[in-house]
């Protein structure tokens, strides 16, 4: 399902579940200094170590484009992002769908809130520029399909 | 090549786009009884409710038909097929074809309540209905819905967030029964009943009373009289099977296709609400109409029709929906009590005071539906395990606890570390014997033939 473009990955040796990228993400995007919000989302497991980033991967095929029931969620044919627009009326299709959370629901504006990977902001992702120790890239890689799931051996 | 889609929605649409995809020279017509640009059903609530504005009711961009070349035959209805001579019969004229497809959707059924035929008495499906509703609306003015499915819930909080006063009466005892269990639905019908909406179950609505030609009343069993200027009957609906009646194209509930969307005759494809496709959690052909389940269905059986054979693993039954505020969503078999299924077990969360409940079925170490109702948590993700039908015997506990990190398993390997790595999977059955003992192969073998035996 994950597509083969640049996308933010995280190298989780570096990670320390700081949480900057999703602050820099809600500051930029929604104005707000709550994590939260932030369209990225690195979660901690039990022992505070890095497990899972909750972002959108882009899909091919991407499920919430076929679950948008307004038709504002689309993905972009030259650059394979996928965006959302002011049009979302908050009923939550694409949450449900999304196997990644990396739809959110920002329950104030009710809108879904997704990355749209910086697409108008210059030097690109801010996350990935606001990450202290440099865990967060921007590339295109070969392996993107197992990579980003499995961290190594964590407790069940 | 000559594509033919009849119907204008989702399934329409995504079809549209990947037979682009694959053919960008052959010729699309697209054949629709209805005169509007495509826009959203499931959006006419939200047109009620006066959230969404009349040009923002469209599903693509306003050019989305020449820039991908179709033909529009709108406001042209569809009569009939014939197979051999490769037509399709409308009312202005034949159209031939050499792929067809069918996206006809479903329709409502309206039961012979006395006094339907009045003036502001609709169902709530089409852009048309909804605009006749919405020119009625007046400060002041109540409305009452038939039926407390899906499409009466929405119509009655579409109107409710525009300041109609709504009653909805629904004839079996609990409301959305289709989509929710007791408790569920119980929770549902508390939260509308804390927003001021009226919610009578168990309850027929015997006539509709009018003067002049236009609705003043609703007469309920018992003699009730509930005054009211807007009925919207909103009992149910079915695939609208009109178009293949009389050709050889086999029909159950809906129009029984492949995993292909071929249909018995290889050229006519059918897919969305109209389509019976495999349903995954049930293991068994069923309708799921839904919009995404639509979408993607009509996205497959483009592929299929440009020739690019691609099957499709099976569609799910899922729906969200939210109601001041609460967001509801179910997906799959989340009711076996009344579906009556066997070997069934059930993990949930109830928080009644902060509307909160998570629901989770299992059946054999695999998840068969989930409810989620106020917290959404991991719903995606629990979709996901559903489509994907994975192993989860060892979370079944833990699954629903909040720090519990579902999302680090995706996919195989989810699976893997999950169930573990010598465990119950058919690619390492042969080098990995001894460790699955209670690995029973007559249900794998039994399974693997049902699967083909559908396809």
């Amino acid at each position: 399902m994950i597509v083969k473009q640049k996308q933010v990955y995280c190298r989780p040796a570096l990670c320390i579940g700081c949480r900057i990228c999703a602050n820099a993400c809600a500051v930029a995007h929604g104005g707000t200094t709550n994590p939260r919000l932030g369209r990225i989302n690195v979660r901690v497991n039990a022992f505070q170590r890095y497990e899972f980033q909750e972002l959108c991967r882009h899909c091919e095929d991407a499920p919430c484009v076929d679950a948008c029931m307004v038709g504002c969620l689309e993905k972009n044919e030259e650059t394979g992002v996928v965006t959302n627009d002011d049009r979302c009326v908050g009923c939550w299709m694409c949450v449900m769908v999304c196997p990644f959370g990396g739809m959110k629901r920002d329950v104030l504006n009710n809108m879904a809130i997704k990355c749209d990977q910086c697409k108008d902001i210059e030097g690109g992702p801010v996350c990935v520029q606001a990450c202290p120790t440099g865990a967060l890239v921007f590339e295109e890689r070969e392996d993107s399909v197992e990579e980003p799931f499995f961290t190594g051996p964590t407790v069940a | 090549m000559n594509y033919v889609i009849v119907g204008n929605s989702a399934a329409a649409v995504g079809a549209i786009e990947s037979i682009r995809k694959v053919d960008k020279e052959g010729s699309i017509t697209v054949v629709s009884n209805e005169k509007e640009h495509v826009y959203s059903r499931p959006l006419i609530a939200h047109y009620l409710a006066g959230e969404v504005s009349d040009d923002r009711m469209s599903y693509r961009p306003g050019d989305f038909y020449e820039k991908n070349g179709v033909v529009k035959r709108f406001g042209v209805t569809a009569t009939g097929i014939d197979t051999v001579a490769k037509q399709l019969n409308t009312d202005a004229g034949v159209i031939p074809y050499d792929k067809l497809l069918l996206t006809t959707g479903s329709k409502a059924t309206v039961p012979p309540i006395k006094g339907k035929d009045f003036e502001g008495v609709s169902a709530f499906q089409t852009f048309e209905q909804a605009k006749a509703v919405k020119s009625r609306i007046a400060p002041g003015v109540k409305a009452v819905v038939i039926g407390a499915g899906l499409i009466g819930m929405r119509a009655a909080y579409g109107l409710e967030e525009a300041g109609v006063k709504v009653t909805i009466v629904e004839l079996l005892p609990r409301i959305l029964s289709r989509v929710l269990d007791e408790k569920g639905s119980a929770m549902v019908q508390s939260i509308l009943e804390k927003g001021g909406m009226k919610v009578y179950t168990s309850r027929k609505v015997e006539e509709i009373t009018g003067e002049n030609g236009q609705v003043t009343g609703v007469i309920l069993d018992g003699g009730e009289k509930l005054e009211t200027t807007i009925v919207i009957i909103a009992t149910g609906v079915a695939p609208d099977l009109e178009i293949v009646k009389g050709t050889m194209i086999r029909t159950n509930q809906g129009i029984l296709v492949n995993s292909y969307f071929q249909t018995n005759d290889s050229d006519v494809f059918a897919a969305g609400d109209v389509a019976e496709t495999y349903d995954i959690p049930r293991d068994k052909p069923m309708v799921n109409a839904n919009w995404p389940n639509a979408h993607e269905q009509g996205r497959f059986a483009g592929l299929n029709m440009a020739g690019n054979m691609t099957a499709y693993p099976g569609s799910l039954g899922m729906n969200s929906v939210s109601f001041f505020g609460i967001p509801v969503v179910s997906l799959g078999l989340c009711d076996p009590e009344t579906e009556k299924a066997e070997g069934i077990e059930i993990k949930e969360k109830l928080v009644p005071e902060n509307d909160i409940y998570q629901k989770l079925v299992f059946k054999q170490n695999k998840l068969k539906g989930a409810i989620f109702i106020g917290d959404l948590a991991y719903c995606g993700a629990i979709k996901d395990l559903i489509k994907e039908q994975m192993l989860v015997g060892i979370i079944k506990d833990t699954i629903l606890e909040e720090k519990y990190q579902l999302y680090s398993f995706l996919r195989k390997k989810r699976i893997e570390k999950v169930e573990g790595k010598n465990i119950q999977w058919p690619e390492h059955y042969t080098s990995q014997q001894k460790f699955v003992k209670h690995f029973d192969e007559k249900s794998w073998t039994e399974r693997e033939k049902d699967k083909r035996a559908w396809k």
